[in-house]
């Protein structure tokens, strides 16, 4: 709005949008100063909240998660379960965009006779919308019937049919703002349709399909629910982790060494967050708005 | 097959609006290839082989364990004790009589209809003040992003220490204002409020995202031609942008009302339902009895409740959905 230009009015837009900004990243901010504390700088009576001014930052909670110096034990136990979410949430992701990226080819460039590409849709949006807690049930018991909890794979399993219908949604638009004439003259030439999706639609969909990566593996490195019903020892991943921590903690729960911890959770969708910035509305609405 | 092979150049049929359409909600059939007769031929096979892997594979992991949900929730079972029973709707009625289900519920419906008003409230404040540019815009669209895509567990126990009693920061900045020390995770009311504050914190910048983008889907010409009939600024707001806004609001009403819903992360790290079961929500009900008592067929029957609930306000969803992208498309 014109009106903005005005100075008085740019000022007061500029310092409500600070004090949310601040709001926004406070808390993140907070627990990553808190990994670099010691516990007597955590529990001092007045909070401390700027390194090297307040407190001496220090590295000994990090130390515990990569294993050098006295509680190598302890750390270790964190790279394995670290590991397990980042197998699960690339082989979550990988399936998904198979799947996505498939689906949502078929539904730009198809028409569906007897399932009608809008029915399609409609099964793979309201996918989305059941709530997880009403899955996790007949899902444990029917992946303990066939031996498959506490199992990384399963894991990336129902991660890639959770993300895949989202990425359905995102892709297809996608798919569909690539001219047809490229991969028509390809099918002239004697490419075959798989091959012409293979080699020319994927290739061409790519950018699309980084993002799309990206916001599965986001979602499938943050899921906790099914995680932590279907995991039990040898497929825990950080989430069920960390929140494991929290609740069971009697003498007070250790911030500063769960805080490295929760730093570690928050980077990798914090890198995620910058590289995806603009497409989150849109991946988010399935497209709704641009 | 006949017909196609007379028109044997290629054609490509634009449904709506070509290839640059806007992407709208049920604008599908945007392009339509279609091939010689041969192509076609093999391409009826093909395109099967490209919807298939998706639709069974949302079969197998959505549709059969939903089945089996359902046929869960007229039986009776613990496992490890005994086989599954039918027992008919009892399961359904004994939901009546649960205390601990109907507190659930009330939670739920309490969180639900607190953070999505004042999600939408300042949602619709941060999408205004975000049109106005100012300094450092793309700066503060970034970071405003930050705890939509974030890990909700470890912000939920970044907010744990924000609350803790003696050492946190917020009660410290209300000391400084001069309120005393509150109990934000140890008492009922508190516990709620506080599961509130973390989730419009999560969530209203989404919203506002969301609205942002209606609002510069928006014709500027109507702005100028309200100006010019003498309109000020409030007038503006209140005649022009708020009703323009209406649907958009409303669809993301209902879809932060699904979202809410389904919220348990943030609960269970932050409060874990207590004290008590005072902040309970259904969705951890439902886990707490389920992965704790074992109780397999009366929380299947809960979670029956849930998807219908869950159904209904999806429908009006996708109604509002519906309204928005014809806005979309009638303004391209």
């Amino acid at each position: 709005m014109k009106e903005g230009k005005k100075p008085s009015v740019k000022l007061v837009v500029f310092l409500g949008l600070l004090l949310w900004a601040i709001f926004c990243f406070f808390p993140i901010y907070w627990t990553i100063i808190t990994s670099f504390k010691t516990p007597s700088e955590v529990y001092s009576s007045t909070p401390l909240f700027f390194p090297f001014i307040d407190f001496q930052p220090t590295l000994a909670s990090w130390m515990k998660i990569f294993g050098t110096g006295s509680n190598a034990a302890a750390g270790g136990n964190f790279l394995f379960i670290a590991r397990n979410s980042l197998i699960a949430a690339s082989g979550g992701a990988v399936g998904a965009v198979l799947l996505g990226a498939s689906g949502a080819y078929a539904l730009a460039r198809f028409r569906y006779q007897k399932m009608s590409n809008q029915n399609i849709s409609f099964m793979m949006i309201s996918q989305r919308m059941l709530p997880p807690i009403a899955l996790a049930t007949p899902y444990f018991v029917l992946l303990s019937k066939l031996g498959m909890v506490d199992n990384l794979f399963t894991l990336m399993l129902v991660y890639a049919a959770m993300n895949a219908p989202l990425l359905v949604w995102m892709l297809k638009d996608f798919f569909a703002g690539i001219p047809v004439e490229i991969e028509e003259s390809a099918l002239i030439d004697g490419c075959s349709p798989m091959s012409v999706f293979w080699r020319i639609a994927l290739p061409l969909a790519l950018p699309g399909i980084v993002v799309a990566f990206l916001f599965a593996f986001c979602f499938s490195w943050s899921e906790f629910l099914f995680a932590l019903t279907l995991t039990l020892g040898n497929a825990t991943t950080l989430p069920v982790q960390i929140a494991g921590n929290v609740s069971t903690s009697t003498t007070g729960t250790a911030y500063w060494d769960l805080s490295a911890q929760a730093v570690v959770v928050l980077f990798v969708p914090l890198l995620i967050a910058i590289l995806v910035n603009r497409n989150i509305v849109s991946g988010l609405t399935l497209g709704a708005v641009k | 097959m006949s017909k196609l092979s007379q028109s044997p150049v290629k054609t490509v049929n634009h449904a709506k609006g070509g290839p640059n359409a806007p992407s709208t909600f049920l604008g599908l059939f945007k392009l339509k290839l279609n091939s010689t007769a041969q192509e076609l031929g093999r391409k009826q096979f093909v395109k099967l082989y490209f919807i298939l892997p998706c639709i069974l594979f949302s079969f197998i992991m959505g549709t059969f364990p939903l089945i089996f949900m359902v046929y869960l929730a007229f039986n009776s079972w613990q496992p490890g004790s005994g086989g599954i029973t039918w027992v008919g709707f009892r399961n359904f009625e004994n939901m009546l009589h649960d205390l601990r289900f109907l507190e659930a519920l009330f939670h739920t419906v309490l969180i639900v209809v607190a953070a999505v008003m004042v999600e939408l409230v300042l949602g619709t404040i941060v999408a205004l003040f975000l049109q106005m540019r100012t300094w450092g815009d793309r700066w503060f669209r970034t970071i405003i992003v930050l705890p939509i895509l974030l890990t909700p567990i470890a912000l939920a126990y970044s907010w744990r220490m924000m609350f803790d009693y003696s050492h946190g920061p917020v009660n410290y900045f209300l000391g400084l204002a001069g309120v005393a020390p509150l109990q934000w995770l140890g008492n009922a009311r508190m516990g709620m409020v506080s599961i509130v504050l973390v989730d419009v914190w999560q969530w209203t910048p989404f919203v506002a995202l969301f609205l942002l983008a209606a609002l510069e889907s928006q014709d500027v010409e109507l702005y100028d031609a309200a100006r010019v009939d003498g309109a000020n600024l409030t007038d503006m707001y209140r005649l022009i942008v708020l009703p323009l806004l209406g649907p958009f609001l409303f669809a993301m009403a209902m879809l932060r009302s699904i979202d809410t819903i389904k919220l348990f992360d943030t609960i269970y790290v932050l409060t874990g339902g207590g004290p008590g079961n005072s902040t309970e929500s259904i969705t951890l009900y439902n886990y707490v009895a389920n992965f704790r008592t074992f109780n397999m067929g009366y929380m299947s029957a809960i979670s029956v409740v849930l998807v219908i609930i869950v159904t209904i306000i999806f429908s009006f969803f996708m109604r509002g959905m519906s309204r928005v992208s014809q806005i979309a498309t009638e303004e391209m």
